[in-house]
């Protein structure tokens, strides 16, 4: 059941419907039901995987949260490691490690015979595995006592508006709102309604839109060349960032109108100066775990300086790892783990450069400067995003070459069969929309104090929005991209 | 303390529904989408008191001329309709026609084997009969299939061009290649008998496939998977079918099945797929007997089967068959006697 199809729309009506009429102490329940009634309608069995690694970890925390012996707590935290790795590597990692293994032992002529493991998989698996994982970490270290109530825990594991896509949440954070009693609140309900009309803003009228441009590019790159392909790169980016931010919006908008707050998982990463910066603002949520539960504490064991660069590498790897189970995913990994290390290690050195060429006395230099920055990062993703999207390794090189052959900037040259110059200009303007708007909300929060905001205001952008994604919007069902991680 | 939210909410989804009425009227008015059908219904409506008979199904239509068999009849086909829209469309659009007395319904081979809302690829078509028929009635979904109703009665607003046409017919009055423009008028055309386009004059040569014969084989092949998908459609197109004539009945109003002339080349193909054929003929066989409905069978009449001259491909007629079919339909049918009740 995708966030844009009709089918949620009525799931989340009558959801909301019954919440706010049903009493605080059975609320829980209720949302459970939900979360587990939306993740089956992508396949019954799944929920039997969730319930499962749901009990192990449950398990684990209350038996942890039991003794101070460490080396037993460890024992239930391993339990909770390997059960939700297991489950992780089982559906996620098998099948492209045994291929790659069998890949390697084919050049040496040596017979491997291990079956290939035909199973679709789970929505979400990469997302909540993570959470749940988050959860034992933080009662193994003593940061978050142990969940007692197994309904809460459940839903904590489960909870709809973010299962699928994250933001991956810590328990620190979610578990506690889940004890609360959340009141009506008119004023969060329309400032959650108004992300969600955002959310299906960039997903329908920018990131779908623009999937027909990249998906006809990107599918068959050897037909394109020129401005068709330096297009489709750039659109990627804004197809991925629309796609993926547009899911969260939705996310924690939903979440907003039933009175919880979910963590931010983006600030506007295309703005970020240097490249450490974006994946600062850039799936917040992700990197975030990933620092306080694998960087930080293998970066503290690290003495010497090529040790650390090390493991900002091997972390990168890990977060390319975690995207897809396939070569270019790591390539995209080792890339960005590469380019940090890079900018690391040249940081002195860029930084004498730029007092030199762009003297911080002279305002419009200091502006040329940023300007350049963001505009170099744009451009790391960007390739970046090449190794992401591409469908096989094979196809990168001839997407990078082919962005450079026969450049031209004639109508032909731009638009595309079933993509006109009219809906590249849709889609532009959406593009600019959405960049006015994020420039906004950087300033000042538009859509935390939109209620604040008059109410013929309100109504003027929400119907604005509205109407916006039923004209322009694609309604040819695309799944999220971040759905099959 | 509800009274603020629930006050605001209808203030809210009134001003929705004002903005959305207006933006239909602009869509309507300066661009419509699926005119050539919309203008069609308007047709209907405004011979609403003369029209005597209408028929509905397929583009095996194409062999009926209301000219010819000296009736006011409307055409109110679409290709590749199946039993689920011309029970849906009947429904809506009956009670409009006070003089209708006799309505005509085409068969084929895969009749008994398709439902348009069975596969994506063919909910485009569902959602066009949804965005046209114009009544209330029109309303209740086939299959309770809600999702293509509301996305084909939005149809104005969540337009397909996104908006496209609408923004060229304000900006500019050339969009596009003018000839293709005119082409496209030409085909657009509703003619007083409710054709769309044109009775084509084209002739077919002798026993020369056309590009039709894969697409026949095409459409057979997607009847057998919609089958296999749901064993039961037969059953459910019998049953649709059954309730269409006893609609009409109700009405006093004469129901005719009929299966038009096709070509020798066609029925060559349709033969090598003998469980579809043996089907359809299966049901209409249960319908003769459980309603006494009447069904004329011109698939095989060696009248027209060898006559390629009467048909521009492989099984539909041009405007010189459709001529001799229709006086020999219109023969048969007593058709003449219609015209004088």
């Amino acid at each position: 059941m995708l966030f844009t199809s009709l089918d949620f729309l009525a799931f989340l009506s009558i959801v909301l419907a019954l919440y706010f009429s049903t009493p605080q102490r059975f609320r829980w329940i209720l949302l459970l039901v939900a979360s587990y009634y939306f993740y089956a309608c992508w396949k019954v069995e799944y929920v039997f995987l969730l319930a499962g690694t749901t009990l192990v970890d449950y398990f684990a925390g209350l038996q942890m949260g039991k003794t101070e012996e460490k080396s037993k707590r460890k024992k239930y935290l391993l339990m909770s490691v390997f059960a939700n790795l297991g489950v992780l590597f089982a559906f996620k990692y098998f099948n492209f490690f045994n291929d790659s293994l069998r890949a390697a032992f084919n050049a040496f002529n040596i017979f491997y015979d291990v079956p290939v493991f035909h199973v679709l998989m789970p929505v979400g698996l990469s997302f909540y595995t993570f959470q749940a994982l988050g959860y034992s970490i933080d009662v193994y270290r003593g940061k978050k006592s142990p969940e007692k109530h197994l309904g809460i825990f459940a839903l904590y594991a489960s909870f709809f508006p973010q299962l699928a896509a994250g933001p991956i949440e810590r328990s620190t954070r979610l578990l506690p709102q889940f004890h609360l009693e959340h009141r009506f609140d008119w004023e969060e309900f329309k400032n959650g309604f108004l992300l969600v009309l955002w959310g299906f803003f960039k997903k329908m009228v920018i990131a779908d839109r623009l999937a027909i441009y990249v998906n006809a590019v990107y599918n068959h790159p050897a037909d394109y060349h020129g401005m068709h392909v330096i297009l489709a790169v750039i659109f990627f980016a804004f197809q991925i960032y629309c796609d993926f931010s547009g899911y969260t919006d939705i996310a924690i908008g939903i979440a907003q109108m039933l009175g919880y707050k979910l963590m931010d998982n983006f600030k506007r990463p295309f703005a970020s100066h240097t490249v450490r910066e974006f994946w600062q603002r850039w799936h917040i949520s992700l990197t975030k775990w990933i620092m306080d539960y694998l960087y930080y504490p293998l970066a503290l064991k690290a003495t010497k300086k090529w040790q650390g660069y090390l493991v900002t590498f091997f972390v990168f790897v890990i977060i390319g790892l975690w995207h897809g189970a396939a070569w270019n995913f790591v390539l995209f990994g080792a890339f960005v783990g590469f380019a940090l290390v890079f900018a690391d290690i040249t940081r002195p050195d860029r930084k004498k450069m730029t007092e030199v060429l762009f003297p911080q006395r002279f305002g419009i230099l200091r502006r040329l400067h940023k300007t350049l920055q963001v505009a170099i990062v744009f451009s790391v993703f960007m390739f970046a995003s090449v190794l992401f999207r591409s469908n096989s390794i094979s196809d990168i090189p001839v997407i990078l070459q082919n962005m450079f052959r026969q450049v031209s900037f004639s109508t032909d040259a731009i638009a595309l069969p079933n993509f006109s110059l009219y809906e590249l200009a849709i889609a532009g303007l959406a593009i600019l929309m959405l960049e006015a708007v994020q420039w906004l909300q950087q300033r000042r929060p538009v859509f935390q104090s939109f209620a604040q905001r008059p109410l013929w205001a309100q109504y003027a952008v929400s119907h604005a929005l509205l109407f916006a994604i039923l004209m322009f919007g694609e309604f040819n069902l695309k799944p999220f991209i971040y759905f099959q991680f | 303390m509800m009274k603020l939210p629930l006050a605001q909410t209808i203030v809210f989804v009134l001003a929705g529904l004002l903005i959305a009425a207006a933006l239909f009227w602009v869509s309507d008015t300066l661009s419509p989408v699926y005119s050539a059908d919309k203008r069609r219904l308007k047709k209907l409506r405004q011979y609403a008191n003369e029209i005597e008979a209408i028929n509905v199904g397929n583009s095996h239509n194409r062999a009926v001329d209301y000219e010819a068999m000296e009736l006011r009849g409307f055409h109110l086909w679409k290709p590749g309709s199946d039993m689920f829209e011309v029970y849906y469309l009947l429904n809506a659009v009956v009670p409009l026609l006070p003089n209708l007395k006799v309505v005509l319904i085409t068969i084929s081979p895969m009749s008994f084997k398709f439902d348009n809302g069975f596969d994506e690829s063919r909910h485009g078509m569902r959602r066009e009969y949804y965005a046209i028929t114009p009544t209330i009635r029109s309303w209740r979904p086939i299959h309770g299939d809600m999702k293509n109703l509301i996305k084909g009665k939005l149809a104005p607003l969540v337009r397909e061009d996104c908006w496209r046409g609408v923004v060229d017919s304000i900006l500019v009055n050339t969009s596009g290649d003018e000839r293709e423009k005119q082409k496209a008028a030409v085909m657009n055309a509703v003619d007083e008998y409710g054709y769309i386009g044109l009775h084509f004059e084209k002739r077919m040569k002798r026993g020369i496939e056309t590009d039709r014969s894969q697409e026949l084989l095409n459409l057979i092949r997607k009847s057998e998977e919609i089958f296999r998908g749901n064993p039961k459609i037969a059953g459910e197109v019998y049953e649709t079918a059954a309730a269409t004539v006893q609609m009409l009945r109700q009405r006093d109003i004469r129901v005719i099945f009929f299966s038009p002339p096709v070509t020798q080349l066609a029925n060559e193909l349709f033969a090598g797929e003998t469980p579809t054929t043996a089907l359809a003929k299966q049901y209409i066989q249960r319908l003769e007997k459980e309603f006494g409905i009447e069904y004329y069978d011109f698939s095989q009449d060696h009248a027209f089967a060898q006559k390629y001259e009467y048909f521009f491909n492989e099984d539909h007629m041009n405007k010189s068959g459709a001529r001799i079919f229709s006086r020999r339909l219109a023969e048969i049918c007593g058709f003449a006697k219609v015209a004088k009740m």
